[in-house]
């Protein structure tokens, strides 16, 4: 049986069933957490709990920490090392990195004709004001962030200036996107190996009596259009990552995409569909491993 | 395995969501169970029978800011707060 640890965080629902499904396949469960790894040069070898993870035959990256920062960067070039050196690694450490930053993400989606909401990125805050101006509002996002922490919406108005000069004071360059409105939902169109897997939708809360709070949305079943499913197709073939989710909106105008991201969780999926994308992961690397 | 654990949610919303948001930690806390998820991170908190309330409401410039805090201890038989 391959020896195949699980890249990710420790309580966290997507790595923990990742790791368990992982065990059941293998007989061993290893859930590495990349705070506890270190990497030896020039020898090469990386340690974590008295492993050397040369020994294992693949990795899995579920997840490289908590919350999205600069950090992670550097996690993911202690990985990229491993990979480059032959380990297997799903996905690979330099394709997540073209994803993780929003900004280089944007720039591979934008420079490839993907349709994303109206966007600005600039150091001077002149610039960030005359786009709000035209936008009529526009949400500033931090380059490194997940499920929307550090996000600033900005209307245009007499105080936009102060409020830009606010933001600017801790994010020098400025991620300025129109504020577009959402048709109740946005999507989740996820794909493993580069093929379609299956798509949920986040609802916007609606005024439910309900003892549970879903935060940034319920997950539910949603078939998008073919339009739509062809545009996230063409989005993630361009990351080439092993499992994805696109990030996408219906609108009026037509589908737009906010993100590729490379740590869609397991939960929406299981959640709307009833699909077991760990267990669907987890094949897909054994398989791989045996090609 | 430490027992702590944090949930956090940030977002910009109209105030028909924040209300429905409101709304349903408030049945949370009538029905002693209240459940917390955001793509993928889950807590599950046990409001006891005294809960500390603390309001904080400022104005500065053009930015306000209302804080509601509401905390407990956990009675040590009570269930784990993670599921």
């Amino acid at each position: 049986m391959p020896r195949i640890g699980v890249v990710g965080t420790k309580a966290g629902w997507s790595s923990e069933r990742l790791a368990a499904t992982i065990a059941e396949r293998t007989g061993e469960r290893l859930l590495i957490e990349m705070q506890g790894v270190s990497l030896d040069l020039p020898g090469g070898s990386a340690w974590f709990q008295g492993i050397d993870l040369r020994d294992l035959d693949a990795l899995i990256v579920k997840k490289i920490g908590a919350r999205y920062a600069p950090d992670l960067l550097d996690r993911l070039e202690i990985l990229r090392f491993l990979h480059e050196r032959g380990l297997p690694i799903f996905s690979a450490p330099g394709r997540i990195l073209r994803v993780l930053n929003r900004l280089s993400c944007t720039i591979t989606l934008q420079a490839a004709g993907v349709p994303m909401p109206p966007l600005t990125i600039t150091e001077d805050p002149a610039m960030a004001q005359r786009a709000v101006e035209r936008y009529g509002a526009a949400v500033f996002k931090p380059l490194f962030t997940t499920k929307a922490r550090g996000m600033r919406l900005i209307e245009a108005g007499p105080a936009a200036a102060a409020e830009i000069a606010e933001y600017h004071a801790r994010h020098r360059l400025m991620y300025i996107q129109q504020k577009i409105e959402l048709p109740g939902r946005d999507l989740g169109v996820v794909f493993l190996g580069g093929r379609y897997l299956t798509t949920y939708a986040r609802r916007i809360p609606q005024n439910s009596w309900n003892s549970t709070t879903y935060f940034g949305g319920r997950y539910e079943a949603h078939d998008p259009s073919s339009e739509t499913l062809a545009l996230a197709e063409r989005a993630q073939a361009l990351f080439g990552l092993d499992f994805t989710c696109v990030d996408v909106a219906e609108t009026d105008e037509g589908p737009v995409v906010f993100e590729v991201s490379a740590f869609g969780g397991f939960r929406g999926i299981l959640e709307a569909r009833e699909i077991d994308a760990a267990a669907a992961l987890a094949d897909h690397v054994l398989a791989e491993l045996r090609r | 395995m430490s027992d702590d654990k944090r949930f956090e949610y940030e977002s910009i919303h109209d105030p028909q969501t924040i209300t429905a948001y409101l709304q349903s930690v408030l049945e949370g806390i009538v029905q002693r169970r209240i459940v917390l998820t955001s793509d993928g991170d889950e807590i599950v908190l046990r409001p006891g029978n005294l809960l500390k309330l603390a309001v904080k409401a400022k104005r500065k410039d053009d930015t306000s800011r209302l804080s509601i805090k509401i905390s407990w201890k956990d009675s040590p038989n009570s269930e784990s707060a993670e599921e």
